[in-house]
C-alpha cells in the first residue's frame, strides 16, 4: 500500500472530474473524517484515515482491500473506474440520466442505452461527458458516457445510442471482471 | 574423383544386370555382333530405329566381354594420356548411353516409339532430360511417370522375370500376397530403367566438366556452388547502414583507417610492455591520472583537486561520445528521434540540481571537509587557531562540522568501513555517501512518509497537494504548461514530435516514419503540400 504519485493523482482526478466536476474537492476535504487515496497493487482505494492506519498493521501479502475501490490503473498508466465507485459518483455526479422501466434490464445486462429507453437527461450535457444512470425511482444503476449532447438527443432516431455503457450494478452478479473483487 | 574407374564398375555391374534381365528376351548373336561392330561404326541409329521390342531389348544386351573391351580400351587411353584418346572414350560412352536410353524407353513404354510425346522434356538422345546438382553428384528426374506403366495390375504375370532375379535385392522386390492381388505390382523394370537413364545422363554431364590431368589420372573439377546447394535468402537482406558523421568525413577526406596496432606498447615510465587499454594503473601511457604528484600550472586553481578535474573532463568526454553515438543512431533510423537531445537535457538538469544542492550544503556548512581544515568559516578572518587573547577569536570547528568529518572518516577505508571495529563511544556507521538529491519521488516514499503514509504531517501535506492538483486539473493547465506540453510533443498527431508540418527547405532528409523495414514503403513524410 502506498500513496499516489503526482502523476497518478492527476490521472485519477481527471477521470473523476469527468463525472463529478468540481465536487472532487469534496472527496478530499470532508467534514467528518479525512479520507485519502491509497494504491494496493495498481488499484486505487478511497479509505478513511483511521481505517488506513489500521490496515498498515496487516501483512502486505494478506491485505486485499481497504476502504472503497475506485478503480485501477492499467499497465499503460490509464485509470479505469470500477462499479464499486458508484456510491461516490452518484452522490456528486453532475450529469444524470434516468431510464424507463423497459430499458433498465437491458442496461443492467451491459448494453448501451437507446433513445427509446431514455426518460430524462440533465440539461447541457456535453458530448462524451461522464454520466450516472438512474432508474425512475432514483436508484443509481451504473455509469457511462453520454454519446450525444442533450440537444442532439432530441433529433436522434429511437434506436440510436444515447449513453455508452461503462459499468452497471449487474456486474456484481455477472462477475465480469474476475479480478475485480 | 576417379571418374572412369568408378563408372567402369558401375557400368559393368549395371550392364550385367541388364544382361541378366534381358536374358529371357532372347538375344540373337547377330545383334550382339552388330553391337560389337558399333564401336567403330557411327551408323548405330539405323539399327536403333528398328522398332521391334525384341531387337531393341537385344540391343541392350551388351555382352560383358564386349563392354569390358570397351572399358579396357578406355583405360588404355587413360594410360596413354592422350587428348584424342580421351575424346574417343567420351564418344563411346555417349554411344553407350544412346543405346541404353533408347532401349530403356522401348522397354519402359511397352513398345512405343522412342520419340514419344508425353509432355516431358527430352534430351538429345531421346531420354527424359534431368536436372543436375553436380556438386553433390545428383541428377533429378522430375518428369511425370505414367501411372499405368508404373503399376501393372494383375500381379505376378508380368514380373516373373524380376521375381526370379530376386537375388540382386536380397529379397523379393514386391510382396506377393493375396492383399496386393488387385492393387497392382510396381513395375521394377521401369524404375530401374529410369535410374539407369538418370545415371547415364549424370555421367554424361560429369564428362562435360572441365578436367585436369594429374598423376593419378583424369580428374574432373566439380562446381563449387550449384543452385541446389545455394539456397536463396529466406528474409530480405538488411538495409545498408547509414554511415556515421565521422565515417562520412573520413570518406570525403580520404582518410583510411590505420594499420593494426600491436596489443602491447612499451611504456616509457615503467620500462615495461603494457596494454593500451585498461585501468590507469595497468595502462601504458596512462597520463597524469596515474601520477602521484601533479604540478600546479600557471592557470590552475591551487585548491582544486587535479585528479577530480581530470575525472570530470573524462566524464564530459564520455558524455559527448555517448550523445554523438546516439545522434548517429538517430540519423540511421535505429534510435527514436530526439532521444539524444533528451539525454542532454536530462543530464544538464540533473547536473544543475546537484550543483544547487552542493551549494546549499556548502552554505550550511554541511560539507565533509577533505583533510585538515586550514580555512574555517567564521568571524576573525581566516586561518589558524587563535588563543582568544588579544582580540584573535578562537575559531572552533563546531559540532556539525566535526560529526560530518567523523562520518566521512568512518567510511574512508578501502572497504568503506564495513569491517572496521568501532571504537568506544563511536556512533554507528551509516552509508552517507549517497546522500545526493535525486528527485522528489524518492522523498515521498522514504523515511519522510513514516509508516506508509500514516504520518500526520504527511497526510496534511497530501491533502494540500491533492487540492492543488485538483485545481490544476479543473482549471486546465496554464498557458505555460500547455506550451511546454506542445513542445514536448504531447499533442503531436504523428509518431514523434517531429511530425509537425515544418519544412525547413532542406529536402526530405533522412526522416523515416517507421523504423526498420516497415519504413520502406512510408519513407515520404506526408505534408499538406504533398497531399495537394
Amino acid at each position: 500500500m502506498r500513496p499516489l504519485t503526482e502523476e497518478e493523482t492527476k490521472t485519477l482526478f481527471q477521470k473523476l472530474a469527468e463525472y463529478m466536476g468540481k465536487s472532487v474537492e469534496r472527496l478530499i476535504n470532508r467534514s467528518d473524517e479525512r479520507h485519502c487515496f491509497r494504491l494496493i497493487k495498481d488499484r486505487v482505494y478511497y479509505v478513511s484515515e483511521s481505517v488506513m492506519k489500521a490496515s498498515t498493521s496487516i501483512n502486505k501479502d494478506n491485505l486485499l482491500h481497504c476502504g472503497t475501490c475506485l478503480g485501477k490503473f492499467t499497465k499503460s498508466g490509464k485509470f479505469r473506474l470500477h462499479i464499486t465507485a458508484l456510491d461516490y459518483l452518484a452522490q456528486y455526479s453532475k450529469y444524470k440520466v434516468w431510464l424507463k422501466q423497459s430499458a433498465e434490464m437491458s442496461f443492467l445486462y451491459g448494453n448501451n442505452v437507446m433513445k427509446s429507453g431514455l426518460a430524462r437527461i440533465t440539461e447541457d450535457t456535453p458530448q462524451y461527458a461522464g454520466v450516472v444512470v438512474y432508474n425512475l425511482a432514483d436508484i443509481p444503476l451504473g455509469f457511462g458516457v453520454a454519446a450525444q449532447t442533450t440537444d442532439a438527443c432530441k433529433e436522434l432516431a429511437p434506436t440510436a445510442n444515447v449513453v455508452l455503457h461503462q459499468a452497471d450494478v449487474g456486474e456484481f452478479l455477472r462477475g465480469l471482471e474476475d479480478d475485480m473483487f | 574423383m576417379m571418374l572412369r574407374k568408378k563408372q567402369t564398375k558401375e557400368d559393368r555391374g549395371r550392364e550385367e544386370e541388364e544382361e541378366e534381365e534381358e536374358e529371357e528376351a532372347s538375344s540373337t548373336s547377330s545383334s550382339e555382333v552388330g553391337r560389337q561392330e558399333s564401336d567403330d561404326d557411327n551408323d548405330d541409329n539405323d539399327e536403333l530405329d528398328s522398332g521391334s521390342e525384341e531387337s531393341s531389348d537385344a540391343q541392350l544386351d551388351v555382352d560383358a566381354t564386349s563392354s569390358g573391351e570397351e572399358e579396357e580400351e578406355e583405360e588404355e587411353d587413360d594410360d596413354d594420356e592422350d587428348d584424342d584418346d580421351s575424346d574417343d572414350g567420351l564418344e563411346e560412352e555417349g554411344r553407350d548411353n544412346e543405346e541404353f536410353e533408347s532401349g530403356d524407353d522401348a522397354d519402359a513404354v511397352d513398345g512405343k516409339n522412342a520419340n514419344v510425346d508425353d509432355g516431358n522434356v527430352r534430351d538429345s538422345c531421346g531420354g527424359e532430360q534431368c536436372t543436375f546438382d553436380l556438386t553433390n553428384l545428383l541428377a533429378f528426374n522430375t518428369h511425370q511417370i505414367n501411372i499405368a506403366d508404373l503399376y501393372r495390375v494383375g500381379g505376378a504375370g508380368s514380373n516373373h522375370t524380376k521375381l526370379k532375379r530376386a537375388d540382386w535385392y536380397g529379397s523379393s522386390p514386391t510382396i506377393e500376397s493375396s492383399t496386393t492381388a488387385g492393387v497392382g505390382v510396381v513395375n521394377e523394370s521401369l524404375l530401374l530403367a529410369k535410374a539407369v537413364e538418370g545415371t547415364t545422363q549424370l555421367l554424361r554431364e560429369l564428362w562435360r566438366l572441365p578436367t585436369e590431368r594429374t598423376d593419378v589420372g583424369m580428374l574432373a573439377r566439380l562446381p563449387t556452388a550449384s543452385a541446389v546447394t545455394k539456397l536463396p535468402r529466406s528474409l530480405p537482406p538488411p538495409p545498408p547502414k547509414q554511415p556515421s558523421k565521422w565515417e562520412q568525413f573520413a570518406l570525403k577526406r580520404g582518410i583510411v583507417p590505420q594499420s593494426k596496432r600491436s596489443r602491447k606498447v612499451y611504456d616509457e615510465s615503467t620500462g615495461e610492455w603494457k596494454h593500451l587499454t585498461g585501468s590507469a594503473a595497468n595502462r601504458a601511457n596512462a597520463g597524469p591520472e596515474s601520477w602521484p604528484i601533479i604540478e600546479v600550472k600557471k592557470n590552475d586553481d591551487p585548491n582544486q583537486d587535479p585528479w577530480e578535474k581530470l575525472r570530470e573532463e573524462k566524464r564530459a568526454r564520455v558524455g559527448k561520445n555517448t550523445v554523438g553515438r546516439m545522434r548517429n543512431a538517430e540519423r540511421a533510423g535505429v534510435l527514436e528521434k530526439g532521444s539524444a537531445n533528451r539525454l542532454v537535457k536530462d543530464s544538464a538538469r540533473l547536473e544543475k540540481q546537484r550543483a544547487i544542492m552542493r551549494e546549499k550544503d556548502r552554505k550550511r556548512g554541511l560539507v565533509a571537509p577533505a583533510g585538515v581544515p586550514t580555512d574555517m568559516p567564521g568571524r576573525g578572518g581566516g586561518g589558524g587557531y587563535g588563543d582568544g587573547v588579544g582580540g584573535t577569536a578562537i575559531i572552533r570547528r563546531g559540532k556539525p562540522s566535526t560529526t560530518l568529518a567523523l562520518k566521512a572518516t568512518q567510511v574512508s577505508t578501502a572497504s568503506l568501513g564495513r569491517f572496521d571495529r568501532l571504537r568506544e563511544g563511536e556512533p554507528e556507521r551509516k552509508g552517507q555517501l549517497l546522500k545526493s538529491i535525486n528527485g522528489k519521488k524518492r522523498k515521498q516514499f522514504d523515511a519522510d512518509i513514516g509508516g506508509g503514509g500514516t504520518n500526520k504531517n504527511f497526510l496534511q501535506s497530501e491533502a494540500r497537494q491533492s487540492s492543488e492538483i485538483l485545481n490544476r486539473v479543473i482549471n486546465g493547465p496554464s498557458s505555460k504548461e500547455r506550451e511546454r506540453d506542445v513542445r514536448k510533443g504531447k499533442f503531436a498527431k504523428g509518431e514523434t514530435a517531429y511530425d509537425y508540418d515544418f519544412d525547413d527547405g532542406l529536402g526530405g532528409g533522412s526522416f523515416r516514419k517507421k523504423k526498420g523495414r516497415a519504413g520502406a514503403g512510408k519513407m515520404k513524410k506526408v505534408t499538406k503540400k504533398r497531399i495537394k
